[in-house]
């Protein structure tokens, strides 16, 4: 049950805002690209290369659907909780040039895959009026992800030394947004933003009871473009 | 409604991202957590590296160290998995326990290197360091690499399967002392990591071959040869064994240090010893200031195998340098052995044996060797049945009979290797007094021929010598190591001038009892 309390507990902020004002929703669906931007740390554990190992990952960039339901408190503020089709990341090694080349032959070769969920909820500000074209926002918030699914794939099983369960963290973040919107009439809109957050994981890979694990952090560029609709 | 819609939307997405989640490992894995006797905790085990002929073979050249050991041990001519085993067994009181060790496989296509293959299991020296992990060979600093590499260079890169503990008491193990030359209970870790490493096989894709040999270093000669006597007793198939400058007669050896002649390492030995017969019998003291002086007292029963380095150790004062007994004689009549003096050649080693500072008080020594003169071992002081005392009193002496090699013959092919000057593990007080023991016409000898004795320091025979090799390799080392002072000879010869060639002189007897059918 505990997964489900983060994107609950922003539904229910929605739901008690919805009695209290004569407000409007928006919902905006359209597609995302997520360049994690990760950086981790050398591997540490049993049985790796001395430290620093020079074994580290890198998750690679993917886009998906995206989708937020926004209400606006008023012409100039909005909330918006922003969701989207959970993203299945490659996450490739990355390994140092100085280990021994059975090792290295590694390098840049996807070692798991995994997927994120990531409720974002923005506070925006609007600038302009609500019947301007084009209107200008920026929003802060928080940002929430959970590595739901992971993934080791033959190859990170061939270079953990066999079936590797991984796990990692959730992470709880600020996270920003700028980015404009474009009126087409009184229900349509297209949105485009670019978005950030901060969200920190620790990986743990467990290979026959052995556990390696990274600090990992992201500092991802979001670009979204979205088609919106008001009720 | 419409207000509701894009929370249902919402909704609907969280949910539908929250099912199927997990972790996938990507293939199955067993796990038995029973703790019992030969269980494989995880199937298939680590793959801690693999090396493949070629690159084992760089890896070797890239040290002297390495590049020695390849002109010893030839060019790999199969590649090598080295995967980390964990398995369940038991400690010296027969209290359930954990442990870890080695299973190195080879790979590669060369029909030497595929298909079923010959099991070597092998024993290990003795090691302070508690993060002691033969399997670990990442990092060749690490305690454990070297002689993991040496094994994997000696037989799994020519095609044996090689399962090697890492022993109760170290690395991962939950048992908090390591005992120490225990003949039971170390017999049964081998044979329980064997039949753990039995059980990963197939999910490695090998087979046994159905040829066991069995060898061990120092410790680990001692480890081997009990585990051929209670593999045999047992009635387990050994195809042959190989013990290597080990503490076979314990009762002797046991008996000629406390007779003065103090080999070199006491200071270790007879703590991690004291401690594992306490923990197996009970009765070598009450408290640990019965044996110990004061000042080691406190802590000694924890203190090894320890995660802190020994000649750290050593500077913290919690273990004397080499005293281990107080230049004061015990008793006026053992002035002469305190220390001793003769023979000349050995009298500076076993004076590093005396001094301030002492390991073993002088209640401890006196009460041992009034038990020794009143019931006499039959190899020490002086030879006479070469066996071990009859009815020791002592409760040390009674620990140290009770690991005695001196009484059993081996029905397989047994090949027994030293160096004549060791001065660690006593050649003479070992390996001659178990080579009488098993020559006619001995009551325990074995058919003839059954047991080979090799001295690698030593001259070859002559060209039919099939250990010439390894005597003129040893003759080398020894000579170089001779460059820096005779004290660089004593403090390598135990620990890394003999090994290599001892251990090749075993394959090579391992070779030839297999190609002879064995």
């Amino acid at each position: 049950m505990q997964r489900f309390i983060p994107q609950a507990a922003a539904a229910a902020t929605l739901l008690a805002l919805c009695g209290t004002a004569s407000a409007q929703w928006t919902v905006r669906g359209g597609l995302t690209h997520i360049a994690p931007h990760s950086s981790a740390s050398d591997a540490v554990g049993p049985m790796l290369p001395a430290a620093p190992s020079g074994i580290s990952v890198e998750v690679a960039d993917k886009a998906t659907l995206f989708l937020s339901v926004a209400y606006a408190l008023d012409p100039h503020m909005e909330l918006e909780l922003a969701l989207g089709s959970p993203p299945t990341h490659d996450v490739n090694a990355q390994i140092a040039a100085r280990l021994p080349p059975h090792i290295v032959a590694f390098d840049g070769r996807t070692l798991a895959e995994v997927r994120q969920i990531a409720p974002t909820l923005f506070f925006n500000y609007k600038f302009g009026d609500a019947n301007s074209q084009w209107r200008p926002f920026v929003g802060v918030g928080v940002n929430y992800t959970k590595f739901d699914k992971r993934t080791s794939t033959a190859v990170g099983n061939a270079f953990q030394g066999g079936p590797t369960d991984i796990r990692m963290k959730d992470s709880w973040g600020l996270a920003a947004q700028v980015g404009v919107s474009y009126r087409i009439n009184e229900r349509w809109s297209v949105t485009g933003a670019i978005a950030t957050a901060h969200v920190k994981s620790v990986i743990t890979a467990t290979t026959a009871g052995v556990a390696r694990s990274m600090d990992i952090r992201f500092r991802p560029t979001v670009l979204t473009i979205a088609a919106g609709y008001t009720f | 409604m419409n207000r509701w819609t894009g929370l249902a939307v919402a909704s609907a997405a969280a949910l539908l991202a929250a099912c199927g989640g997990g972790s996938d490992t990507g293939g199955s894995t067993e796990t038995d957590t029973s703790g019992a006797r030969g269980s494989l905790v995880h199937n298939p085990p680590l793959r801690v590296t693999s090396l493949g002929a070629a690159e084992f073979k760089d890896r070797l050249s890239e040290s002297e160290t390495g590049k020695g050991l390849l002109a010893v041990a030839g060019t790999p001519q199969c590649g090598v998995d080295f995967h980390y085993i964990e398995y369940g067994t038991v400690g010296g009181a027969g209290e359930g326990t954990n442990a870890s060790g080695a299973l190195m496989v080879p790979t590669g296509d060369a029909a030497a290197c595929k298909g079923a293959r010959p099991v070597v299991l092998y024993a290990h020296g003795t090691d302070a360091n508690r993060a002691y992990n033969i399997a670990d060979i990442t990092d060749t600093t690490r305690p454990g690499a070297s002689e993991g590499l040496l094994l994997g260079a000696m037989y799994a890169a020519q095609g044996f399967i090689v399962v090697a503990p890492n022993y109760a008491g170290y690395d991962v193990s939950r048992l908090g002392y390591h005992p120490y030359l225990n003949a039971d209970q170390q017999s049964k870790e081998m044979i329980d990591a064997l039949t753990a490493a039995r059980k990963a096989l197939p999910r490695l894709g090998r087979a046994d071959a159905g040829k066991l040999l069995v060898t061990g270093y120092s410790q680990g000669g001692h480890v081997a040869m009990a585990t051929h006597r209670a593999m045999q007793a047992a009635g387990l198939p050994v195809t042959a064994a190989a013990p290597m400058s080990g503490p076979y007669a314990l009762g002797a050896l046991g008996d000629a240090v406390f007779y003065g002649n103090v080999n070199l390492g006491a200071t270790l030995f007879m703590p991690m010893l004291t401690v594992s017969y306490q923990k197996a019998y009970g009765n070598l003291y009450r408290q640990t200031s019965d044996v110990f002086e004061a000042s080691y007292a406190s802590g000694i029963e924890t203190l090894l195998p320890s995660a802190t380095p020994l000649a750290t150790l050593m500077q913290q004062g919690k273990l004397p340098q080499t005293a281990l007994f107080s230049s004061t004689p015990p008793a006026p009549m053992f002035a002469t052995i305190t220390p001793p003096t003769q023979p000349p050649e050995l009298a500076p080693l076993f004076a590093l044996g005396f001094g301030t500072g002492n390991l073993i008080n002088n209640a401890t020594r006196l009460a041992y060797l009034q038990d020794a003169i009143a019931n006499p071992d039959g190899a020490v002081p002086s030879p006479t049945t070469g066996a071990a005392a009859a009815a020791p009193q002592h409760p040390m002496r009674k620990a140290l009979k009770a690991n005695d090699l001196r009484n059993w013959t081996p029905r397989r092919p047994v090949l027994l290797c030293g160096g004549n000057a060791d001065p660690t593990v006593f050649y003479k007080v070992n390996t001659q007094v178990m080579q009488q023991l098993w020559t006619a016409p001995s009551p325990l000898a074995p058919p003839a021929g059954l047991v080979t004795v090799l001295d690698v320091d030593s001259s070859p025979t002559g060209a039919a010598d099939p250990f010439a090799a390894a005597k003129l390799g040893f003759a080398q080392a020894k000579a170089k190591a001779a460059q820096g002072g005779a004290s660089a000879v004593l403090q390598a010869y135990h620990g890394s001038l003999v090994p290599p060639f001892c251990s090749a002189a075993a394959r090579g007897f391992f070779q030839q009892v297999l190609a002879s059918g064995g």
